[in-house]
């Protein structure tokens, strides 16, 4: 992209991510709450992606996030920031553990990992009633606050949320530039070589990985403290591949992919909602569409024909 | 070429429904909406649909009658119904929506009770009336705007334990079954307690889980314990059928009781009717009085699969509403139709009168009484065999 | 109760074979992972209600009608979706996705999200040794074992079959020996569908049948697939003995979710530990 396009996209999102508050109903607040922490699930599984594997535990990541960050404060009584940062440690943390034996699996046998994965977790949290209260999940979650600043209020969580999603793109795209990112691109170019200069690979794919987790976790943790409630079957694999379908809609080979992803598909069902009958179908067909059609996504659609 | 126009249709489409979605807010003046929030897909949607079925047949009668009368105005009611695909962050979503675009301050359902608890601060905060199936016990716990429509385990119990005993002395052994959440943790724990006040021993109790279709291995465990009597409690009718059907060809010989939520056209569809003989359950209505037979031809306008009892709950509890906006005389001072409605008890119900209770067990008098009868299915079809009386 | 746990056991285990049979086909030779397999063992339910209980055909004409109707889905979805995605592994599978969505979104809109009342042609139990076991589940299971000795034989004793081994070993050899992939492609799919197309039509009279059954037919076909090695088709006879075990067994002694677990885990490790399968070489 050139300079000026550049500028026009960034204006474009500015302005995207400003509209709920000239809007300023408490619907359009609610679902660019849910775009924010939907789109960061699927920035989430961008990462795996850029790694080379498609992860469809990411839902189940999502899902220890938003157990520990509700425990934390509920139980333990932490607040909301500290709450927030323990559960990114703990899913990164279970991440990289994790990492140092799944990641030696590639390919379609690495979904289908994962895959298992993200089943097993949400079954511990059905299985598990103490502590994080089966099927029927965990309630009176505290709302966000940041200190004495409260966050309960929709343009107040919308605005917080908003700040999230910008740093953690910053984060991810110095990641990605950085030499891990250097190095996994020179992986996909060459693997033998890079190899044999001593790149210890996995380590950084696990740095990727945990990365990734923690992304999850910070969706999760959102999530949890904006509806004050959470239950196991909303981080099941069904929520990944949801995070995955707005990765190819929005296009699979750009950061801003998942997020434009995320805004098309988190209100899509709103549209289709006076038919309830229908509205499966009619998402079905808008996704198996936009495959065949866009393969690149409405992201490559945006960017040219300049990324692969 | 054909590539851009492809990707205009598709921008085009995409615009033109966040259009549409955003000019449904300037709406009529004269019109009422009003919410129904349930499961209208998927295995809970007997239930939803009944929400949405009760509330149409009450708006089509009020507004053949020129609409509510509110002072001086009268209101065309229109229904809204949103599913919340029985999950919490649907509902929560779907209320977002009533609430907000929508402008529905009055809503009915929904039933699971994980979607209203996860609903439950916000309706608070913002005064939404809600009337709702949900049972598990903590819905109506410090709550001004919830009204819970009709009896729950809590309520019933003790009464239908006594009918069991009293009419079948030789049973002494009971096994129940519910489903492995909230709503079947309350129930089954209500449950046992009842039956052990009232001498009766609980020799097995299990848990499955709501998409479970397969019983066999749970029944295995079940009928070890050699039971007089299964209580199927708060399981969904469809997955009680299921349940009657497997035991019976396991050999279980003993008796069906379904206190809690029956249905005896979906208990009949999937047990089929042989096997659901002389299974006992509650029900809100007499399947063969006249007052069925008219909701059924009214039901069966809006939807097409069989009416279930809870229709006349949420048609009774749309009626109650309606007379409460109008007794205030407003459709937006939620706290005066609250209050309005608060005072309009007893209510002429359907089949008998509407009385409030709950203060003792739940801190606040929003727990409607409605009449409550006893039916068995014979021949394939419910025979009133008796009434339970509520306290 | 260990003889009623040794016959859920074994008419378990058969009715997963059925279920994860087409499943391993497909992805054998296609290299296709199809997650909508849970969706035509759907439509293969919902085919057999319109053909036996709203058209009135007998139940033994209607139950291959039903997988007929299956597999002729199955080819059209290959030839209209999946054919665009061969030899992309990762966007097949999302694509698969795409169309479980749109497959039950279809029936929905057709029949409703209530279940069809789906009449039962065989009842009755027979006893054996303490054991009660129902006969419409007897008879399925032994239709279902009926049908992977016949899928057996129709990879082993045709040109189609040999033309399938052929492909799923080499794609790019076979076609070298004249094989045409674009033949065999729809002829594993419809094979494979309409398989999953039989599992639903046996099933649906003794568990009824909804637009979401699929799910739990897919979790099902997975394990026993990922357990026996991806397109083995020896290893998923074994598998779903072993599912069956455990599934009946955790589930009599404790509860079914934690058989789900023990199943979800027996997978992850199976896929770090020994990826081909348990009868594969690690």
């Amino acid at each position: 992209m050139g300079r000026a396009a550049t500028a026009v996209a960034a204006l474009a999102a500015a302005a995207i991510a400003l509209a709920p508050f000239l809007a300023g109903d408490g619907f359009v607040y609610h679902v660019a709450i849910l775009v924010a922490i939907e789109g960061l699930l699927a920035v989430s599984l961008h990462l795996t992606l850029r790694i080379g594997q498609l992860s469809l535990a990411q839902g189940g990541f999502m899902g220890i996030g938003a157990y520990a960050s509700a425990l934390l404060a509920r139980d333990a009584g932490l607040p909301f920031p500290l709450a927030l940062v323990g559960a990114v440690v703990i899913a990164a943390a279970i991440a990289a553990a994790l990492g140092t034996v799944i990641l030696r699996v590639r390919g379609v046998q690495f979904a289908l990992l994962t895959f298992g994965l993200g089943e097993a977790i949400v079954l511990i949290f059905v299985e598990f009633v103490v502590p994080f209260g089966g099927n029927n999940g965990l309630m009176g979650i505290p709302p966000a606050s940041l200190g004495p600043l409260s966050l309960q209020a929709r343009p107040a969580f919308y605005g917080f949320a908003l700040a999230v999603v910008f740093l953690v793109l910053l984060a991810v795209r110095g990641l990605l530039a950085g030499t891990p990112g250097m190095v996994l691109r020179s992986l996909a170019d060459n693997e033998p070589l890079s190899r044999s200069l001593g790149t210890d690979e996995l380590a950084w794919r696990r740095l990727v990985f945990a990365a990734s987790a923690a992304v999850a976790a910070i969706s999760g943790s959102l999530y949890a403290h904006y509806l004050g409630y959470i239950s196991p079957e909303a981080f099941n694999v069904g929520a990944t591949v949801k995070a995955l379908i707005m990765n190819v809609v929005g296009g699979v080979g750009l950061l801003a992919g998942p997020l434009i992803g995320a805004l098309i598909l988190v209100p899509l069902p709103e549209l289709f909602r006076a038919s309830v009958r229908y509205q499966q179908l009619l998402y079905g067909l808008s996704l198996l569409a936009l495959m065949l059609f866009l393969p690149r996504g409405l992201g490559g659609l945006l960017a040219g024909r300049s990324r692969p | 070429m054909l590539r851009l126009i492809r990707h205009a249709a598709l921008a085009a489409t995409i615009l033109s429904a966040i259009a549409g979605a955003a000019g449904a807010r300037a709406q009529a003046q004269e019109t009422l909406k009003i919410g129904v929030l349930g499961t209208l897909t998927g295995p809970g949607a007997t239930w939803g649909l009944a929400i949405d079925g009760g509330a149409r047949i009450a708006a089509d009668e009020v507004n053949a009658k020129g609409g509510l009368k509110v002072g001086d105005k009268a209101y065309k009611v229109e229904i809204v119904a949103y599913d919340d695909q029985y999950k919490a962050a649907s509902a929560v979503t779907a209320l977002n929506r009533l609430a907000g675009p929508d402008g529905v301050r009055f809503v009915l359902g929904p039933i699971g009770s994980a979607s209203l608890l996860a609903i439950k601060p916000i309706t608070e905060r913002d005064k939404i009336v809600l009337f709702t199936a949900s049972w598990s016990a903590a819905v109506l716990k410090d709550s001004n705007y919830i009204f819970r429509v009709g009896p729950t385990t809590q309520e019933f119990a003790p009464a239908t334990i006594a009918w069991l005993k009293r009419t079948h002395p030789a049973v002494k052994r009971i096994a129940t079954v519910s489903a492995n959440d909230e709503t079947g943790w309350n129930s089954q724990r209500i449950q046992k307690e009842a039956y052990g006040k009232a001498g009766l021993e609980v020799v097995a109790a299990e848990h499955f889980e709501r998409q479970q279709t397969d019983f066999r291995a749970l029944l295995t465990k079940l009928l070890a314990a050699k039971p007089d009597s299964i209580e199927l409690d708060t399981t969904p009718p469809p997955t009680a059928g299921l349940i009657i059907r497997q035991a019976r060809e396991q050999g279980y010989k003993g008796l069906f009781t379904k206190f809690g939520g029956f249905d005896v056209a979906e208990i009949v569809r999937t047990a089929g009717a042989d096997y659901a003989e002389g299974v006992v359950g509650i029900s809100q209505g007499d399947p063969a009085s006249p007052e069925w037979a008219r909701l059924r031809e009214a039901y069966a306008k809006h939807h097409k699969n069989e009416m279930g009892d809870f229709v006349f709950l949420f048609y009774d509890a749309a009626r109650l509403l309606f007379a409460g906006i109008e007794r205030a005389g407003t459709a937006t001072d939620v706290d005066k139709v609250v209050k309005a409605i608060e005072q309009s008890a007893p209510f002429p119900g359907t089949v008998g009168p509407l009385t409030w209770g709950g203060k003792e067990a739940y801190g606040v008098d929003h727990q409607i009484y409605t009449p409550l009868y006893l039916v068995a299915i014979q021949e394939g079809a419910g025979r009133v065999i008796g009434k339970v009386d509520l306290q | 109760m260990f003889q009623q746990f040794l016959v859920i056991m074994a008419l378990s285990a058969a009715i997963y074979m059925l279920l994860a049979l087409g499943f391993t086909l497909i992805f054998g030779v296609m290299r296709v992972v199809n997650f909508a397999h849970g969706e035509f063992v759907m439509l293969g339910a919902y085919a057999l209600y319109v053909v036996q209980d709203v058209l009135g055909v007998g139940y033994a004409a209607a139950l291959p009608l039903a997988a007929l109707v299956a597999g002729l889905v199955g080819v059209v979805c290959e030839r209209l979706v999946f054919r665009r995605f061969v030899g992309d592994e990762i966007g097949s599978m999302i694509v698969a996705l795409a169309l479980a969505v749109t497959l039950k979104g279809a029936v929905t809109a057709v029949f409703g999200t209530d279940g069809p009342s789906i009449a039962r042609p065989i009842s009755g139990v027979v006893t054996l040794g303490g054991a009660v076991i129902p006969k419409d589940q007897l008879f399925a299971a032994a239709v279902a074992l009926v049908l992977v000795a016949l899928t057996h034989r129709l990879l082993v004793a045709t040109r189609l079959g040999l033309a399938m081994r052929a492909v799923a070993q080499d794609a790019e050899a076979a076609r070298l020996q004249g094989m045409r992939p674009w033949t065999t492609y729809p002829a594993a799919f419809a094979v494979g569908c309409a398989l999953a197309g039989f599992a639903g039509a046996l099933t649906a009279p003794i568990y009824g049948a909804a637009p979401d059954m699929g799910d739990a037919a897919l979790m099902k076909a997975f394990v026993v697939v990922v357990l026996g090695g991806l397109g083995s088709i020896p290893g998923a006879l074994i598998a779903a003995l072993l599912l069956g075990a455990l599934d009946a067994g955790i589930s009599i002694l404790f509860d079914p979710t934690l058989a789900a677990l023990a199943s979800f885990g027996a997978v992850i490790a199976v896929l770090l530990f020994r990826p081909s399968g348990i009868l594969g070489r690690a």
